[in-house]
């Protein structure tokens, strides 16, 4: 069940260059956030900026801490970096779908810079649910952005493909050159891709999937109103026999990556 | 409390628990706010808009937000209203409030079928009627910015429900009174005002409109001095009683718009900021009330001391 909660800063972390953690006391929401869902943010109590802003859940903690990621974009989450210890804020939530992680018995995981936080969660809970296997592919523009957003992997027992697009970690070049390299091992059948990051990255990696005829989800992000299925506002172009248009915070965030018009997304 | 101030609110002939209404478009059909707020402290719920078939709306993007703002231009997306009988009103029959079905047309005809179908419904208190639509015959000119216009389908609509009829008035005119006066002379019960603002946002970067369909409507707190000078001058120009909308972000904005003349409000943009914005705005309402020693939100209306 949806909630609106005031949530006390615990801590806010440094990640690098306008990358930054949020870790939030916000036990309603927390002990009910899944994979892919999100939070609405107020970011000021005054009137601009006035909406909310979407966040992705990136961990949860049995005490009912709430983390997410954010990159300063503009005025919203320059205010979100500001905060401090105590300070509290409004959140709503948990809001939106999820990633099916039923579906296949093997996962490769993609992840493009903040993009890391469903997969993250997505990781977790299948290394909770057990019996299958994972690999992530992340990247993002230099190794310093990317090895703080992929540290939490490794204590899952969980290996990481690196991309960046400087080299100065991992591969150079796109993440999707690594999905592409793989792609001979992977079996249809058995393995899913689930996949958050910016929009390019997801079209490039949707593109490979359907060629290769690979099960995969996306979760998207777009500007948002209400979060909630109210304004209607959040709208991308649906593809094929389906909808004409999908809403992102109600028939998504995640999305078969087929469901989605990735040309008119990417205009 | 004892004493608690009587917020009760009677318009265009219902009683509503207090004056605070959620504005059309921007509370869904009710179901989407039920585990955030207390939809039975509410005074009346606005449905999102409706017209006889289902809309898919405009391409994206179809929000931008603006200084103390929101542009959108949505287009009017809608299920219908057969869907919103067999879907939407079923909760809404039971969730504790007035229900308040918004219409949407683009020919006067439109109109009234929507007034007969929902008049023969059990569960729709009122009708609001969205006349800032285009008039297809008229060459797409807004009904709400013509007096004729504004007439004629507010005629239809009494024509054919036995409901009470709320105009909702466009803010793109020259004089606001004008439009108020040809929907009260064709027998509105009340009206309601003001709809967004026509408004555009440019990304000066890539040269390109901020919105795919170029031109929007601006709602939130940038347009509550606008709002509430046309909701004074409307509700000075007519007898019926006036519902007041834009911005309204607080209890003391609401208040503001009771002194200027409005018999109620609607809260809109401030939900998607605040999930409980509504409700807390009728308590603070009941709160100030309480302060002043006045003792009912008619005590208020239209008193501001010039």
């Amino acid at each position: 069940m949806k909630t609106v909660e005031r949530a006390r800063v615990k801590r806010i972390v440094s990640l690098g260059r306008n990358l930054f953690r949020l870790d939030l006391h916000s036990p309603q929401i927390a002990g009910q956030a899944w994979p892919a869902s999100f939070v609405m943010a107020r970011t000021s109590e005054a009137t601009a900026p006035l909406l909310c802003r979407p966040f992705s859940v990136y961990q949860t903690t049995s005490e009912g801490e709430l983390q997410i990621l954010f990159r300063v974009v503009g005025q919203g989450t320059a205010n979100l970096s500001r905060l401090r210890p105590d300070d509290e804020i409004s959140l709503t939530g948990p809001l939106g779908n999820g990633f099916d992680l039923g579906a296949r018995k093997e996962f490769i995981l993609i992840a493009g810079g903040v993009g890391v936080a469903p997969v993250f969660m997505a990781a977790k809970q299948i290394v909770r649910n057990g019996g299958t296997r994972i690999t992530v592919m992340a990247g993002a523009a230099t190794g310093e952005e990317l090895e703080p957003l992929t540290a939490g992997f490794a204590p899952l027992g969980i290996d990481c493909e690196l991309a960046t697009d400087d080299g100065s970690l991992g591969h150079h070049g796109l993440v999707t050159d690594l999905l592409k390299q793989r792609l001979a091992d992977v079996s249809p059948q058995r393995t899913g891709i689930l996949c958050c990051g910016p929009a390019p990255m997801m079209a490039a990696v949707a593109g490979i999937c359907e060629q290769a005829g690979i099960w995969c989800q996306v979760s998207l992000e777009t500007m948002m109103a209400c979060g909630v299925s109210a304004c209607l506002g959040c709208t991308v172009a649906g593809r094929g026999n389906g909808k004409k248009y999908l809403h992102v915070c109600k028939d998504g965030p995640v999305f078969m990556a087929g469901e989605i018009e990735w040309k008119t997304l990417l205009t | 409390m004892e004493n608690a101030p009587d917020l009760k609110t009677a318009i265009a002939g219902m009683t509503l628990r207090n004056p605070v209404m959620t504005a059309s478009g921007t509370f869904g059909y009710g179901e989407e706010f039920a585990e955030l707020t207390n939809l039975h402290r509410l005074g009346a719920i606005v449905t999102k808009g409706i017209s006889l078939a289902p809309r898919p709306g405009n391409p994206p993007p179809r929000v931008v937000e603006t200084a103390s703002g929101l542009l959108n231009a949505i287009g009017l997306e809608n299920v219908g209203v057969q869907a919103f009988i067999d879907a939407k009103l079923p909760f809404l029959k039971n969730c504790g409030t007035r229900v308040i079905a918004n219409i949407l047309g683009d020919r006067v005809e439109e109109y009234g079928e929507l007034c007969a179908i929902l008049s023969g419904v059990e569960g729709v208190d009122a009708i609001e009627v969205n006349i800032s639509c285009p008039n297809v015959k008229q060459g797409g000119i807004a009904f709400g910015t013509d007096p004729e216009a504004v007439a004629a389908v507010t005629k239809t609509c009494k024509k054919n429900s036995k409901l009470p009829i709320i105009i909702k008035l466009s803010p793109n005119v020259t004089d606001i009174t004008v439009t108020a006066r040809a929907a009260e002379e064709a027998g509105a019960d009340a009206i309601s005002l003001i709809n967004t603002i026509t408004a555009m946002a440019i990304d000066a970067e890539k040269r390109r409109p901020r919105l795919a369909n170029v031109i929007g409507g601006l709602s939130g707190p940038a347009i509550k001095p606008v709002a509430l000078r046309m909701v004074w001058q409307a509700a000075a120009a007519v007898r019926i009683p006036v519902i007041g909308i834009g911005g309204i972000m607080t209890a003391d904005d609401a208040l503001e718009f009771i002194i200027a003349g409005a018999a109620a409000v609607q809260v809109g943009t401030a939900s998607f900021v605040n999930p409980r914005a509504a409700e807390e705005i009728a308590a603070g309402i009941s709160a100030y009330l309480e302060r002043h020693g006045l003792d009912s939100v008619a005590a208020l209306r239209g008193s501001l001391r010039l």
